[in-house]
């Protein structure tokens, strides 16, 4: 397990290499500069600034350079767009409120999700069973960018629970969170349904049940590990979609996160965050599916990785 | 009795196709999912037809009403002018706008507009003061980003267009913009200074004349109006057949839609239905959304068949020659001409030296690290040891570890980097939407090929001498369409939605200059133009409906085609 681990840390810096320098040249063959809006500016400024940034460099230097600042100080250089400030001080400020996004949306997700899928399954085809999974088809189909509005019309405007958008109290969080979670919850609540129905009809739950233990004991102890396998494996994509979703309930709720700041970037040609967002959020990726590669391992003794 | 064992023996065998559709029909979700599919996808097919409105079409004196309205009005059904060629007074009509009783020449010193260009006027009328006559503020080329001193009126090749005059006010942010229909010969005769220029009542305009009904501009003589004066149009066939103003036959004649008390067409009163609605700018929402759900199937049809087509080849491919070694040379010649392929396609996209370098070094960084990428997620998998003896050396290695490494990268992200790189236009769309989507495919694909081979008819293809290529397409191809057709129905909601989602966040394909509007970006604009109590939101819920029907239907269909072709399959996820 441990050479597993190892082993794939060593690639990690592979893949991360390979985003920067996809988004690294891509950003820079793009046509119009980060500068090209500032209307009439004087050669000489123009000059200046490009010397600041760099810009008046070969290609291949500023990427070295680039490369190099990024692997020995972890400094992602100055934004282009927010004048005074560097890409580390905007990563570092939306990056907390996306986390802080993804963990709410993902607990609600899998407190749901688990939940549903157990109670579904134990009373397979009673009508909680046919309503939650039909609600999850509802959640697994409906993108995020239709079901955030229409809660935020609901909550927000017809009976003002909620405030429209802002992220200063948890009530504000709410909403954000349950649109995010969603789909994972629905998806979760299917997977966990049809991973514990398998596990339930096999033999040591047979047997756990002869022994005399109590339903829900059979079901918390022995059942639910098994049951929940899919899940897992489920988590690790689910995580970097909940990502990528983000961008999405992060404009529909006007969150000052980290996808926010992507998207602005990006419409702004601001080539370093835009290429110091891809990366963080490759860290992230990359990061979470190991986890996750090890957590199953952990949880399914079948699986061994050498 | 005695004869059932016969008939058993008669019925028909039945293949695999007919075995599944028979599946399919069983289950009533997937018809559902089948007749909504058929149901969009004919409505957007005929959506050129059959929608009642020109989509763009703005009647600002309509405004947002909820769905159902009824609205007399002149649509483009019935496009009418008066003369053979739009008067040069329509000019002098939105002239007098700047100043009443003057004849004003306006000429153009230092910016001598260029073939196509726009050339905006903005106008604002202060809030703080509604009674002090609107003023225009600037007067600029869009293009360019030059401001004009002096308004620059241009001949027919050039749109003028005209902002908002009413409810913004001054500081405010962008007005939007509504356009003067081009075409109009233009005369030009004095200067104006453009600060202080004073517009007559803003109600009743030239302006919002031309913005608003520029399908029916008739000349207009400048009589006296007032704000009582009733205005009649009677239309037979495509001709104007008389004008009433007051009960009295006007000659020349303009009016906005707002003026008129009734028009009639051949006898029948013109009176349209919005069924789900207009928006605030008086566009009806069921044309929009009806050709927005064009684009978006359109995206999502041609970027599948642009991800399947690639998907199948590589998977087949790759799972066929799974064992082959390939030899070095030929290595190394694919790679030469992937390289190739990639600089020229970056020089045809980028239009630029770096943009092909760019490409080229993607690729060079690509090659080597696919040596030390494997394993099961795409993520790192051997060994250093066994970093040399790689599985570069076949056919299948290659391909898939290329896969795997596409896999592992941040995907939305790169597909909004390449959006806002390479432009919005649709080939950048599908090639970036495509060139995700063909991964799992080749995935799929190449798993289904690795079992096939295996069996005899594979062999005895190879033994009676068909070539590897015939063998792939001709054999291997057949046999996995039943999965091919399957994940591409799943596929098709999953373009849709990342076309939306694209769109959502403000990346718009954009076709000759002109925003597409899906239903992404529809909804979007629905959800802008939510208001306190969720007034107007009909024009989120209508595009959100649509679309979510659609991708049910959609996902319903695929989920059947599934079951219905692997049954072992069932209520699987």
């Amino acid at each position: 397990m441990l050479r597993y681990i190892l082993r794939r840390l060593l690639g990690l810096p592979v893949v991360l290499l390979i985003l920067v320098t996809i988004t690294f040249f891509l950003a820079r063959v793009a046509p119009g500069g980060p500068f090209s809006a500032d209307k009439n500016v004087p050669p000489e400024i123009k000059a200046n600034i490009e010397a600041k940034y760099h810009l008046d460099k070969p290609l291949h230097v500023q990427y070295g350079r680039y490369l190099r600042d990024v692997v020995t100080r972890g400094d992602l250089g100055p934004s282009f767009k927010h004048k005074d400030q560097t890409v580390n001080e905007i990563i570092e400020r939306g990056l907390p409120v996306s986390f802080q996004l993804g963990f709410l949306a993902a607990i609600f997700a899998v407190t749901f999700g688990v939940s549903a899928g157990v109670i579904a399954s134990i009373r397979q085809n009673s009508w909680f069973d046919y309503g939650s999974m039909s609600v999850a088809v509802l959640g697994m189909t409906i993108p995020n960018f239709v079901v955030g509005p229409i809660l935020v019309l609901l909550f927000a405007r017809y009976w003002k629970v909620f405030n429209v958008a802002g992220w200063e109290e948890l009530k504000d969080m709410v909403l954000p969170a349950i649109t995010l979670g969603l789909p994972f919850a629905a998806r979760i609540a299917r997977l966990t349904r049809a991973g514990m129905l398998e596990i339930v009809g096999q033999d040591f739950i047979r047997t756990a049940r002869a022994k005399g233990l109590a339903e829900r004991v059979v079901i918390v102890r022995h059942a639910l590990k098994g049951g929940l396998l899919p899940v897992v494996s489920f988590l690790g994509p689910g995580l970097s979609y909940m990502m990528v979703g983000s961008l999405v309930v992060e404009r529909i709720f006007r969150i000052p996160g980290l996808g926010q700041e992507f998207i602005e970037s990006a419409l702004n040609r601001d080539y370093t965050l835009v290429n110091g967002t891809v990366l963080v959020y490759g860290v992230i990726l990359v990061v979470m599916n190991l986890i996750v590669d090890v957590v199953y391992g952990y949880l399914d003794p079948r699986i061994r990785y050498d | 009795m005695t004869d059932a064992p016969e008939k058993a023996n008669a019925v028909k065998s039945r293949g695999l196709w007919a075995d599944a559709l028979r599946r399919l029909f069983k289950n009533w979700m997937a018809v559902f999912g089948l007749i909504v599919v058929i149901l969009v996808s004919s409505t957007s097919i005929l959506a050129d037809w059959i929608i009642p409105f020109d989509p763009s079409y703005q009647q600002r004196w309509v405004g947002a009403k909820p769905p159902g309205h009824e609205q007399l009005s002149v649509t483009n059904e019935v496009r009418v002018t008066v003369g053979s060629e739009t008067d040069p007074r329509n000019l002098s009509t939105f002239l007098e706008g700047f100043g009443p009783d003057e004849t004003h020449e306006i000429s153009l010193v230092a910016h001598p507009p260029r073939e196509l260009e726009e050339i905006w006027i903005k106008i604002y009328k202060s809030r703080k003061y509604p009674d002090r006559a609107p003023k225009v503020r600037e007067i600029f080329f869009p293009t360019r980003r030059e401001t004009l001193d002096e308004l620059a009126i241009t001949d027919p090749l050039h749109t003028l267009r005209v902002t908002d005059p009413l409810p913004k006010a001054i500081g405010d942010e962008e007005p939007e913009p509504f356009e003067l229909p081009g075409g109009a010969t233009f005369r030009v005769k004095k200067k104006i200074d453009a600060s202080l220029l004073p517009l007559v009542d803003p109600e009743r305009t030239a302006i919002e004349w031309f913005g608003t009904s520029a399908k029916l501009i008739l000349q207009w003589e400048r009589p006296a109006r007032s704000e009582n004066d009733v205005v009649r149009i009677f239309l037979r066939g495509r001709r104007i057949e008389k004008i009433l103003m007051n009960g009295e036959p006007v000659e020349g004649f303009s009016a906005p839609g707002r003026d008129i008390e009734e028009a009639t067409l051949d006898g029948e009163p013109m009176v349209h239905t919005h069924l789900f609605g207009t928006d605030d700018v008086g566009r009806d929402v069921l044309s929009r959304v009806l050709k927005g759900g064009q684009i978006s199937l359109a995206v999502g049809l041609i970027a599948t068949l642009v991800s399947v087509t690639i998907g199948v080849a590589v998977g087949a491919t790759s799972g066929f020659l799974s064992d082959s070694q390939v030899s070095s040379a030929s290595m190394l010649a694919g790679a030469a001409a992937t390289m190739a392929a990639c600089g020229i396609a970056g020089v045809a996209i980028g239009g630029s030296t770096p943009g092909a370098i760019a490409a080229i070094v993607v690729l060079v960084l690509f090659v080597p690290t696919s040596f030390v990428c494997r394993g099961e997620r795409g993520l790192l998998g051997p060994s250093i040891g066994r970093l040399l003896a790689s599985p570069l050396t076949t056919v299948d290695g290659l391909l898939m570890r290329f896969v795997d490494i596409i896999y592992t990268l941040p995907y939305m992200f790169v597909v909004i980097l390449l959006m806002v790189v390479f432009g919005r236009n649709l080939f950048v769309l599908f090639a970036a939407l495509g060139a995700v989507q063909w991964l799992t495919m080749a995935r799929i694909v190449r798993g289904q090929t690795l079992s096939l081979k295996r069996k005899e008819f594979v062999d005895a293809a190879e033994v009676s001498g068909a070539s590897n290529f015939s063998i792939i397409f001709n054999h291997i191809v057949p046999n996995v369409l039943g999965v091919v057709a399957v994940y591409t129905t799943l596929t098709i909601p999953a373009v849709i939605l990342q076309e939306s989602f694209l769109a959502f966040i403000g990346l718009t394909v954009q076709v000759d200059g002109e925003a597409v509007e899906s239903w992404g970006a529809l909804i979007n604009y629905g959800l802008n133009q939510l208001e306190d109590g969720g007034g107007r939101s009909w024009l989120l819920l209508i595009p959100a409906a649509f679309m979510s029907v659609t991708l049910f239907g959609l996902n319903f269909l695929g989920d059947g085609l599934r079951d219905a072709l692997d049954p072992r399959m069932r209520g699987k996820s």
